[in-house]
């Protein structure tokens, strides 16, 4: 019965200290990174090349030093949905439209049900992409400080400045988004609490109960939006109150240093991500 | 005295257990509070005040050693019913003002009783003595909407909230940061009458130590996560070297009472309520 | 008048002036703050002095009335920055005002807004967090130090604008006492280095620190003078919806009790101790018996 302390299991966008060669990489060489890599997952469909990419990701996240579990451990909350989710997908989807080399074979078909191999490998795909993600972006946040993920982001987007993307107000909304994501969170949980003492129904349901949970979220959404926009406001006088007048003309602290054994990890991955994307029709199941 | 309405013995409590944000926050905790009391709890930022208090209304159960029981029921048990328990014991928290949600001042007080299934006329019984006590007057601010309330007043409307369920334990988790001098005054009043007049018992969790020793009668201080000290607020406030190692301070009375011993005079440490501090500093005056 | 840093003559403020629900939060006030001087404005809750204190940096701009800032009018558009650089403020909740997710980075971000190139901004980072002692700690995230800390940070972060003067809206008010003694040092030793203080608080004991306290009551000064002035006056005080420092509500019911006179009024407890040394019996020799 430890439903408040789920709201504290946000692991995508904590970082975690450490010193890891992916630790130690630019932000940039990062992104770049699991650009490319994601880039790869979206266009495979093939078992084989799932799986091999599945294991780059596991590889990935133990070069980093990161626990799987914890990782995995942020998709708990989601999990009803994403089993629902798939499902549904499983029992509806069986149209053999989906590019794979192995003859579709009809397991089921009664109404609207229709049950195929083809059904099932789009399901199980989905999902070993869906874990590749997860692990991609924790990856991405869990080794490196958001700032720094964020001046990263504005140095790859400066080059488009002269276009009118304002890289700089990006970045910012970035940080500060993602700095008052475990403030908020925090306060979620106090809000919970105090309903939950006033008799509301959290933490008495469980999870499964949809339905009742939607409805005890209510007395947690209105009193958490108004605080967000109590914050937002303070927020914003405080930085006005130090001379914040928009990006332009601003100078920064932090400068970010790219070496060599980013190009080498920046060359890696491309290679790799080419290679899955060129013979994406040529695995053999 | 009999026995204990709240009793916690030694309590250990880590939140997210086995993840890299592991945290410890309570090694073997024990407390008791008695009806009728109001009981206060010090510790510096991070000692387990609130990790252990909300274990007396089920919002964290014992996962680890350690019982609380509350009212002769082990809350490690899992039939526990948990609506009865948080009817029985409220807990008002930090910055009650942000928890309101409804539109119009009546039906946010009116949301505990509502929820228990009440009859109409006691729920308006309830929500009319909720506000009587925090001082609001039923006629002017029942109807009116939140939104246009102060700070002050959207505070006693969050606490009314927590009375209407008439807890029999009133839990305030730093409930009076941010108050001015007055309405400080008043809302130690307040807690007071709630106490002598409705029996209520109350914990009080303040870092203010001069409301500790206004209101409580017995203190625990808490320190890492277990009690260190426990006492009446003399006892407690007295120990000068245990208060400053953890940054707690002293109310002003236990502060000059303790200085002048320091220095040599003949006080009496734990004369700490005003007036007999007076008595006390006109006694060793040159008349 | 060289030495005035802040004028402020007849200012009223309403929040949405002009629309039939406008609220007035000052109704005409006049006052000057010295450069150097340490001022403390007291009040009870929405008394406006929070309102006041956001119009010494441009934050709000008078419905009617001025305020300068070094000769330089509020109002116009032209000289805000300048003015914020000059008058930095600190505020009550250091959640809602540190931007940066390192301390240092948070730190550097009021000069970067002002455009500070490098070398210059590490080293005006490096003075503001040697300043508030928490040099060692900028590579943390805040939101993992204590609230003291935290509020140090957002005092830091102002620091690094090199300003004339340093308000505090509230800004002890969520802390716990030792953090509240630990912001109070900083405040202490920036303000025996040169620079002005404002202090916005409902702590009587930290106004007492103050050399002239402004008490505010329905937008308007209802009080000024030193804090032995303001503190004596227990009854208005009490009107106002303001009690004295316990220490000063001891001193008088001995005073009344024993008829000893202090001089001046105790106002702090270290005050308090020292009045009733001066006055007690001399102890006998080789101290308590």
């Amino acid at each position: 019965m430890q439903d408040f302390a789920l709201l504290r299991h946000i692991t995508i966008g904590q970082y975690l200290p450490g010193d890891s060669f992916v630790h130690r990489m630019d932000p940039r060489a990062k992104i770049t990174v699991v650009l490319l890599l994601s880039l790869a997952l979206t266009v495979n469909t093939s078992y084989l090349a799932n799986i091999l990419l599945l294991a780059l990701c596991l590889g990935l996240i133990r070069a980093a030093g990161i626990s799987l579990r914890y990782v995995l451990s942020g998709v708990r909350p989601a999990l009803p949905f994403i089993i629902a989710l798939s499902l549904m997908q499983l029992a509806f989807y069986g149209n053999p439209s989906v590019t794979s080399r192995l003859p579709v074979i009809t397991f089921l078909r009664w109404g609207p049900i229709f049950i195929t191999s083809s059904g099932l490998q789009l399901v199980l795909v989905s999902l070993a992409r869906f874990v590749d993600l997860m692990i991609l972006a924790s990856i991405l946040t869990n080794t490196t400080p958001l700032a720094h993920l964020a001046y990263g982001l504005e140095d790859m987007l400066k080059p488009f400045g002269r276009l009118g993307v304002p890289a700089q107000e990006i970045s910012l909304i970035f940080i500060l988004a993602l700095r008052f994501v475990p403030i908020l969170a925090e306060q979620l949980e106090t809000l919970a609490k105090a309903q939950a003492s006033r008799g509301a129904d959290i933490g008495a349901g469980g999870r499964w109960r949809f339905w009742r949970t939607a409805r005890a979220m209510l007395v947690l959404i209105v009193p958490l939006f108004l605080d967000a926009f109590r914050r937002a406001e303070e927020l914003i006088v405080a930085m006005e109150a130090r001379c914040y007048a928009g990006g332009r003309g601003r100078t920064r602290l932090v400068q970010l240093r790219m070496g060599w054994a980013d190009g080498i990890a920046i060359l890696i991955c491309a290679l790799l991500a080419v290679g899955f994307i060129w013979f994406r029709k040529s695995f053999p199941f | 005295m009999t026995e204990p309405l709240i009793a916690i013995r030694d309590l250990h409590y880590t939140y997210l257990p086995g993840t890299p944000l592991q945290a410890v926050a309570l090694r073997g905790a024990s407390m008791e509070v008695y009806a009728g009391e109001i009981v206060g709890l010090i510790g510096p930022a991070g000692a387990g005040k609130s990790t252990l208090l909300q274990h007396c209304n089920g919002l964290l159960r014992p996962t680890e050693p350690g019982h609380v029981i509350v009212d002769g029921q082990d809350l490690a048990d899992p039939t526990v019913d948990l609506r009865r328990l948080r009817q029985m014991v409220g807990i008002v928290f930090q910055h009650p003002e942000r928890q309101l949600f409804e539109t119009l001042v009546g039906d946010d007080i009116a949301f505990g009783p509502r929820q228990l299934g009440m009859s109409r006329a006691e729920i308006r019984r309830r929500v009319e003595w909720a506000m009587r006590v925090v001082g609001l007057d039923f006629d002017t601010f029942v109807d009116r909407p939140t939104a246009a309330l102060s700070g002050g007043e959207r505070r006693k409307v969050a606490i009314a909230g927590v009375l209407a369920l008439r807890p029999r334990v009133l839990i305030l988790d730093e409930a009076s940061a941010g108050l001015d001098p007055l309405t400080r005054e008043e809302w130690q009043e307040q807690v007071r009458r709630l106490n002598a007049d409705e029996g209520m018992t109350v914990i009080v969790v303040s870092s203010d130590m001069e409301e500790i020793a206004a209101l409580a009668g017995r203190v625990y201080v808490m320190a890492e996560g277990r009690m260190v000290d426990e006492g009446t607020p003399a006892e407690v406030f007295a120990h000068t070297d245990l208060l400053n190692s953890l940054g707690l301070g002293q109310p002003v009375t236990s502060w000059v009472l303790g200085e002048l011993r320091r220095r040599g005079y003949d006080v009496d440490p734990y004369a700490i309520r005003l007036e007999e501090t007076v008595e006390e500093l006109c006694r060793i005056l040159r008349s | 008048m060289d030495d005035i840093l802040i004028r402020v003559e007849d200012l009223h403020f309403a929040y949405r002036a002009g629309e039939p629900d406008a609220v007035p939060a000052l109704n005409g006030i006049s006052l000057t703050i010295r450069r150097g001087e340490y001022v403390a404005i007291v009040g009870h809750n929405g008394s406006g002095k929070s309102t006041l204190a956001r119009h010494f940096n441009a934050l709000l701009l008078p419905t009617r009335g001025k305020v300068y800032v070094q000769d330089m009018d509020t109002s116009d558009p032209r000289h805000t920055l300048d003015i914020r650089r000059i008058v930095g403020m600190v505020f009550q909740d250091p959640d809602n005002q540190i931007v940066g997710t390192l301390v240092e980075e948070d730190v550097a971000f009021g000069p970067e807004n002002l455009g500070v190139p490098q070398p210059a901004l590490a080293q005006r980072v490096e003075k503001a967090l040697q300043a508030v002692g928490l040099w060692e700690l900028r590579h943390r995230p805040p939101h993992l130090l204590s609230g003291g800390q935290r509020q140090r940070v957002a005092i830091a972060g102002v620091l690094a604008m090199e300003p004339a003067c340093l308000v505090l809206d509230e800004a002890t008010s969520m802390l716990d006492p030792a953090s509240r003694a630990e912001v109070l040092q900083v405040v202490r030793r920036l303000h025996t280095a040169g620079t002005t203080i404002i202090a916005i608080t409902h702590f009587m004991e930290e106004a007492a620190l103050a050399e002239r306290i402004i008490v505010l009551a329905g937008g308007k000064i209802a009080l000024e003078g030193s804090p032995q002035e303001v503190f004596s006056q227990r009854e208005r005080l009490r009107e106002l919806r303001l009690v004295p420092p316990t220490p000063a509500q001891l001193a008088e019911a001995v005073q009344a009790r024993s008829g000893v006179a202090f001089s001046p009024l105790p106002l702090t407890r270290e005050a308090l101790v020292e009045a009733v040394h001066a006055h007690a019996v001399p102890l006998p020799a080789g101290g308590r018996p």
